[in-house]
């Protein structure tokens, strides 16, 4: 021994890994699809109002589990814009922003549902590399599925292109050896199930033309994973909000910013835990949401990072990705 | 390189021809590997003296097992360590390493979906990674095991290994005709693996042709024959040569000649050096061809595109 | 699946009963190594790329001693009876990381590694939502009783590992991840010479008494335990065995306490690597006394050892402080510094003559 210690580093062989600041609580006021706004059958003041009465200050600070006055809560709204979009969001916006006001709502944040499945990479420090194809991509790289009982390493996971489920799927009568019997029928069964089995298997994409069409149950899971700060590309934020101007707006989605900051002082887009009022017809898909969350494994850096914070700030937060994700849904 | 061993007809002798192949290619120092692809009759072990897999391996462990994707990795014999015939153990000073998979006990033909293509491909790039020689014995005739080796050779991480084909036949008018027709006929490996995305001629150029049991009118085993016999075994045989320069499979793409052994036509073993000179009971000239073949099998020369 | 512990475990193996909650953990793991199927050296963007198994997630590149480029951590779930010595069946679920490497330009590895946390409530698998289990990586719960020895000797005594059998076979994720790395269309498919991949095996242990459970380090000729004397500080380690348990299968059992897990999984990835060299070069040297071609003719064999894999040897470069003993104890016995140093004599007089012999022909 010499007695020096000798610390030998190398930048490179370590990751950095970026902080984003964070809310307490990320609000989604409502979801309509596009068709809902082109034809106008739906009254947006009345739809509003009633979120409204979800969303009141204390509410939400039960909700994100701090006091009223340390809170600090942002809203947003998801627009429907990957399938189709007749209409712009010249057009969209100022009517969102005002239908809202007329609640007594301001919504914070306004984000486009195409950005998840937009390329990736391109502006700031993620120029010029290709990290992965879209957010979407990138989440769908991420899961990691609930073994069935039994799973044990020996094989690939089951890979049923396209598809995620939580339990084990009926066997389908596939290939077999000559001069062996066929398979008899077994039902489908949930991993860990109460008793009975609630088997629920998701679509995640479907291949179409040259490329792939995600569902919209995994394009929301996109959507909530933003909302918590969970995503990052080569260390870096996946996305960033960008400022826009209501007077100024483009006339098609694909010239808006994946997440819109409106003007104002908005609290931090994404949060600890997320909360998302919404018509009683969403259910279906956040019931897909949550289990699709429940097996995705986010970079184990930002999870720690987030945990470590919540635990200085004194704010209470479940490890789990879905015990952080809260629904209110509206009857009609 | 990975050599496929395949023959339009059941019985030529490709099984036992290749298991000699196998051995004398470890014994020259190559690592050498046998995969029994013979699905629905997987008895490459008792060609090879081993009595434990002499029908296939137990336990489900054999290839078809890994194939179907019940298990991780299928069970390698070290045969060093298998083989029941003292001479070949323990292993011989300067030989390779001679292992074998064989397919599973009672294990029969499967048709072939899109996971069993991918580990038939990981595994053969991961033996050919580890052994010079892989031999993969296939099904005789246009079978599954053929058309999977056909479309896995045809993936980019095999299509930059060395894949070669050996089509054995008889010395009869029936197996040239059928040989010929397995190798470049409708539905054949040329054809098929050309549809599968190889390409043609670089395929065309990889297939060599190994006569079994052939006959030889010369040698002292027909010494008896009356002299209208010996003349009509002449000229069947001038016959026989002409009509397999006429089906593409002469001369210039034979890479061997395996001649009529009394041994090998009583009993599918290996011939080793006391067969032949302590035992005398497998010919000189058999011995001598099979050394020929296992140094062609790994000689570039005998490749070389026409 | 009701199978109560079997005779291998002795009495006082059952976990104390304050520590129910916590149970003990015990590490296993295994690491693949091979060559790379690749002509030459890989440059270091082109190991980059081959390591960049995950979109969106940082490759570890580092440039000394030999160059050295790690994938990001794959995890994979799992949910099945863990190994067991004495054949008690004990469900664990959780997940294992995988990760992928490239040394030197040449060689690849690929280990997989889970903590198993035992002592749990036996329903506990059963209950806990899948979430959980993704919010902390690389954890194995295990319910019911199970002493960790009995796991110990399970794991690494199992007799190949990729078998037909149910419990968690870390060895087939990692040779699949070998394979996958292999199979980049970066790789030209065309390696220098053939070389087996090696199996290394480890598990780490909390400090005790050695138990009956370790037959493994006295058993068979080719055994080979290094003992080193517990000392009782933080971070420390207590006994290592490391045992050749076929011609490329070894294990490695290390007792130690308060140490961090990934450096011992980085310990065993380097231990691992320096054994497939010594078995590689090991080999190759064998199979040339036997050919010797005479006439002090460099056997061909020789010539991709001396040109790919010598300049690769440097024993515990990434190593801590507190894990150098595991290194310094192996060097002791079996020697691993040593045999390396009379394989490499050997090779350099080979070379030595093959020259001289090549200035005799020139002279003629
Ligand atoms: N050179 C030879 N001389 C005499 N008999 C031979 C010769 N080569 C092979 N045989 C015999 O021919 C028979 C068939 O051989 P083998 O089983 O190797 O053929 P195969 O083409 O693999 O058949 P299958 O299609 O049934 O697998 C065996 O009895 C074998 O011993
Ligand atoms: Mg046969």
């Amino acid at each position: 021994m010499t007695g020096v210690d000798v610390v030998f580093g190398e930048t490179s062989a370590t990751d950095r890994t970026v902080e984003i600041p964070l809310s307490h609580l990320s609000v989604e006021l409502g979801h309509l699809y596009m068709e809902d706004l082109a034809d106008g059958s739906v009254d947006l003041s009345a739809y509003f109002g009633r979120i409204a009465s979800w969303t009141g200050p204390d509410q939400l600070a039960d909700l994100a589990r701090v006091a009223r006055s340390r809170l600090r809560a942002s809203t947003c709204v998801l627009v429907d814009d990957y399938a189709a979009a007749p209409l712009g969001p010249d057009v969209v916006v100022p009517r969102l922003i005002a239908a809202a006001r007329s609640a007594g709502l301001t919504i914070d944040y306004i984000a486009r549902e195409s950005g998840c499945a937009a390329p990736l990479g391109g502006a700031g420090p993620l120029a010029g590399l290709q990290p992965a194809a879209s957010l979407a991509d990138l989440v769908e790289s991420l899961i990691v599925a609930d073994p069935a009982a039994g799973f044990n390493g020996s094989r690939p996971p089951a890979h049923e292109n396209g598809w995620l489920c939580n339990g084990v799927r009926s066997p389908a009568g596939g290939a077999r050896q000559a001069m062996r019997a066929p398979a008899a029928w077994q039902p489908p069964v949930e991993n860990r199930a109460h008793r009975h089995s609630i088997f629920l298997d998701v679509e995640i994409w479907r291949e179409q033309g040259p490329g792939r069409l995600w569902s919209c149950p995994f394009l929301a899971t996109v959507w909530q994973l933003l909302r918590l700060g969970q995503l990052r590309v080569l260390g870096q934020p996946a996305v960033t909000p960008v400022g826009i101007d209501p007077d100024d707006l483009p006339a098609t989605w694909a010239q808006f910013p994946t997440i819109a900051r409106l003007p104002g002082r908005a609290a931090p887009f994404a949060a600890y835990r997320t909360l998302s009022v919404l018509d009683g017809r969403f259910l279906p898909v956040e019931h897909a949401v949550r289990m699709t969350l429940g097996q995705v494994a986010v970079d184990p850096i930002v999870a720690e990072q987030t945990l470590r914070r919540a635990g200085r700030e004194n704010v209470p937060l479940p490890a789990e990705l879905p015990d952080r994700v809260g629904h209110v849904f509206l009857g009609g | 390189m990975i050599l496929f061993a395949t023959s339009d007809k059941g019985g030529t002798g490709r099984s036992v021809t290749s298991c000699n192949v196998a051995l004398r290619c470890a014994l020259r120092g190559s690592d050498v590997c046998y995969l029994d692809f013979d699905f629905g009759s997987p008895t490459a072990g008792a060609i090879l003296h081993v009595g434990s897999a002499a029908r296939g391996i137990a336990g489900g462990r054999g290839l078809h097992s890994y194939l179907e994707g019940s298990v991780a990795a299928p069970a390698e014999l070290d045969l060093w360590r298998h083989i029941e015939r003292a001479e070949l153990r323990p292993r011989p000073a300067g030989a390779g390493r001679l292992v074998l998979l064989p397919g599973d006990e009672g294990g029969g033909e499967f048709p072939i979906d899109d996971e069993m293509i991918i580990r038939c491909q990981r595994l053969l790039r991961r033996l050919a990674e580890e052994f010079e020689l892989v031999i993969v014995d296939l099904s005789a005739g246009r079978s599954y095991a053929l058309q999977l080796v056909l479309e896995v050779t045809a993936r980019p991480a095999l299509q930059a290994m060395i894949t070669r084909w050996l089509v054995f036949h008889r010395w009869t008018r029936q197996h040239i005709i059928a040989a010929a027709g397995l190798a470049y006929g409708e539905h054949g490996i040329v054809d098929t693996g050309a549809a599968k995305g190889h390409d043609r001629d670089r395929l065309y150029d990889s297939i060599r042709f190994v006569r079994t049991a052939v006959p030889d009118p010369e040698s002292s085993q027909f010494a008896g024959l009356l002299p209208t016999q010996a003349a009509w075994l002449q000229e069947i045989d001038a016959e026989l040569q002409k009509l397999a320069a006429r089906q593409r499979v002469g001369r210039s793409v034979l890479l061997g000649s395996v001649p009529l052994d009394p041994v090998l036509q009583w009993r599918e073993q290996l011939i080793i050096d006391s067969d032949v000179w302590t035992l005398r009971i497998a010919n000189l000239e058999t011995n001598a061809a099979l050394d020929a073949l296992a140094k062609d099998v790994l000689d570039e020369d005998s490749w070389e595109g026409l | 699946m009701g199978v109560e512990d079997g005779g291998g475990a002795e009495p006082g193996d059952a976990p104390p009963a304050g520590a129910a909650g916590g149970g003990s953990r015990v590490l296993v793991g295994e690491v693949r190594t091979g060559l790379l199927a690749h002509s030459r050296a890989l440059t270091e963007p082109e190991a980059t790329a081959v390591v960049a198994l995950r979109p969106g997630f940082q490759v570890r590149v580092s440039a000394r001693p030999v160059p050295h480029t790690v994938s990001p951590d794959l995890t994979l779930g799992v949910h099945c009876p863990v190994p067991s010595a004495s054949g008690a069946r004990r469900d664990g679920l959780g997940t294992v990381l995988s990760r992928a490497s490239v040394t030197g330009g040449r060689l690849v590895q690929a280990s997989t590694h889970a903590r198993i946390i035992l002592g749990g409530p036996r329903s506990v698998g059963r209950r806990r939502p899948w979430a959980h289990h993704l919010a902390h990586p690389g954890g194995i719960e295990v319910g019911g009783r199970l002493s960790a020895d009995d796991l110990a000797d399970g794991f690494l005594l199992a007799e190949t590992g990729d078998g037909p059998g149910t419990t968690l076979d870390l060895g087939a994720v990692c040779g699949r991840l070998l394979d996958q790395v292999q199979e980049s269309p970066i790789l030209d498919q065309k390696p220098p010479f053939r070389a087996r991949r090696t199996r290394f095996r480890f598990v780490l242990l909390p400090c005790g008494p050695p138990s009956a459970g370790e037959p493994v380090c006295h058993s068979g000729s080719a055994d080979t335990d290094t003992t080193s004397d517990r000392s009782p500080a933080p971070g420390h380690v207590c006994r290592v065995g490391f045992v050749v348990a076929g011609e490329t299968v070894r294990t490695l059992r290390i007792h130690g306490s308060g140490l961090d897990l990934v450096s011992v999984v980085g310990l065993c990835e380097d231990l691992a690597l320096h054994d497939w060299l010594l078995t590689t070069v090991q080999h190759v040297v064998a199979g040339s006394r036997v050919r010797a071609g005479g006439g002090g003719r460099l056997p061909s064999q020789l010539k991709p050892v001396i040109d790919h894999l010598l300049h690769v040897w440097m024993p515990a470069a990434r190593i801590g402080e507190e894990l150098l003993p595991v290194w310094t104890g192996l060097e002791q016995r079996p020697g691993f510094s040593r045999q390396w140093e009379s394989l490499v004599a050997w090779i350099r007089d080979q070379l030595a003559l093959s020259l001289l012999a090549g200035l005799g022909d020139g002279a003629r």
